[in-house]
């Protein structure tokens, strides 16, 4: 089996993996994050959203040996030290959620969607998480909570 | 694990992928962003013996513009074609059919070559290449040629490709000033694979179209281009025109059936678009008219 090499959340892991290996299914079952979702399993959902390179992409639509040699964050790699981070707090702040299982794809599209435009008025949010579906909330509340995020997070 | 297990390979250059190509046993895809193969090979759809992976191939990425045309390297995401300045100068129809492509994390991976490879009948990429008169340069050990895009999709998911070939460039003719393009599409939500999309391209002179084509993705087993449209040259630019050419376009193919959308919804679809984007492209052209300095957009 050959071997993959990324960095998640800041610490090199290698391990040997089936090249059929989906990135979603190597952060969850081989290294145990299993904060990242599978939803639909055909990239429509979001829930399986990661960072790869400081780009969003859908976790269950990747290879893991597609990632070699990347760096990757998942939603376990967004708190510090055990605070959260300010989207995460957003979204619980403002009851960004109900059941929780968009959650963690949400909160990493919202995460790279501020880094891309700090102050993003409501249809550009809506437009951005256009490819995360929610099935309890509605959205009122999640754009409200990246909202609140964002104006945190412009200090 | 969800997909059928396969070998994977990772050339680093072309010249091994192309040997891959020729050489390996049984069944062989190709993958660039992976978009469209990922969840097929998920659900089964797609059990390949071997998957070769394009992504370590330099050279295949990115945008050059010449004194004449457009080039564009397979592996480019859509999200670079939606966004690079360069392309919305020179060749705004693409960014704009670009942006319909999926979501954003979508978009980030999957590439322009890919798309056009896969030749999805309802695919946006597909429809601008050949509205826009592409030239599609194809590689194997065999050699080099160069397809254009209108002989280029054969059927839903058939390319004029070989089975040894890689598509390495697609190659656009800069459009003439004051020419004016415009794509639109109609889904049931947004990113979800297309039911109609129309791309317009016309040239205006004085009140009268000088130039004018019209494509549709959505209606056939690949990209539609109207011969109808060119009745539109030296036609007065109005709303009657458009009106008549839109029934004229509409009545010229036989859309499909495939449970999304019945034949006669897809062609109301169909008039509503073409008007729609008609008249987009028709402002657009009046506004780029080299009247002024030129220079737009």
């Amino acid at each position: 089996m050959p071997t993959v090499t990324m960095t998640v959340n800041g610490q090199q892991v290698s391990r040997d993996v089936e090249p059929r290996t989906l990135l979603v299914q190597f952060l969850r079952e081989e290294l145990g994050l299993t904060g990242t979702h599978v939803g639909c399993d055909t990239s429509q959902c979001g829930a399986c959203v990661v960072h790869v390179d400081g780009t969003s992409v859908k976790a269950c639509t990747a290879l893991a040996m597609q990632a070699d040699g990347s760096e990757v964050t998942t939603i376990e790699g967004l708190a510090n030290n055990g605070e959260l981070h300010p989207m995460q707090a957003a979204f619980k702040e403002h009851h960004g959620l109900q059941c929780g299982f968009c959650t963690p794809g949400m909160v990493m599209s919202a995460v790279d969607l501020l880094k891309r435009n700090p102050d993003p008025d409501e249809d550009t949010i809506r437009h951005w998480l256009e490819g995360n579906i929610c099935r309890c909330t509605g959205y009122h509340n999640i754009v409200k909570a990246i909202q609140h995020a964002a104006k945190e997070m412009r200090g | 694990m969800k997909p059928a297990p396969f070998i994977y390979h990772d050339p680093s250059d072309l010249e091994s992928a192309m040997r891959l190509l020729a050489e390996l046993d049984g069944d062989v895809e190709l993958t660039a962003g992976g978009q469209s193969l990922m969840p097929m090979l998920s659900l089964r759809v797609s059990r390949p013996d071997h998957l070769v992976d394009l992504r370590r191939i330099e050279g295949l990425t990115g945008v050059d513009v010449s004194e004449s045309h457009l080039a564009v390297g397979p592996m480019t995401t859509h999200r670079t074609i939606e966004t690079s300045p360069v392309v919305r100068r020179v060749m705004p129809l693409l960014s704009e059919a670009a942006a319909h492509i999926g979501h954003i994390p979508i978009r980030e991976r999957g590439t322009i070559g890919g798309s056009l490879s896969l030749a999805d009948p309802t695919a946006e990429l597909p429809l601008a290449s050949v509205v826009l008169d592409a030239e599609m340069t194809t590689q194997s050990l065999r050699g080099q040629r160069s397809v254009p895009a209108a002989e280029f999709f054969h059927s839903a998911l058939q390319t004029e490709l070989d089975e040894d070939e890689i598509l390495t460039r697609i190659t656009f003719p800069l459009l003439s000033a004051g020419t004016g393009t415009a794509f639109a599409e109609f889904s049931r939500r947004n990113g979800d694979f297309c039911i109609v999309g129309v791309a317009a391209v016309v040239g205006i002179k004085d009140g009268r179209y000088e130039s004018a084509r019209i494509g549709l993705c959505g209606v056939s087993d690949r990209p539609f281009r109207s011969t109808e449209a060119e009745k539109l040259v030296g036609e007065p630019v109005g709303e009657r025109t458009t009106n008549w050419i839109a029934e004229a376009v509409a009545a010229e193919f036989d859309p499909m059936d495939d449970g999304r959308a019945g034949v006669d919804d897809r062609r109301d679809i169909a008039r509503a678009l073409i008007r729609r984007t008609l008249t987009l492209a028709g402002q657009r052209a009046a506004a780029a008219a080299p009247t002024e300095q030129g220079e737009t957009q």
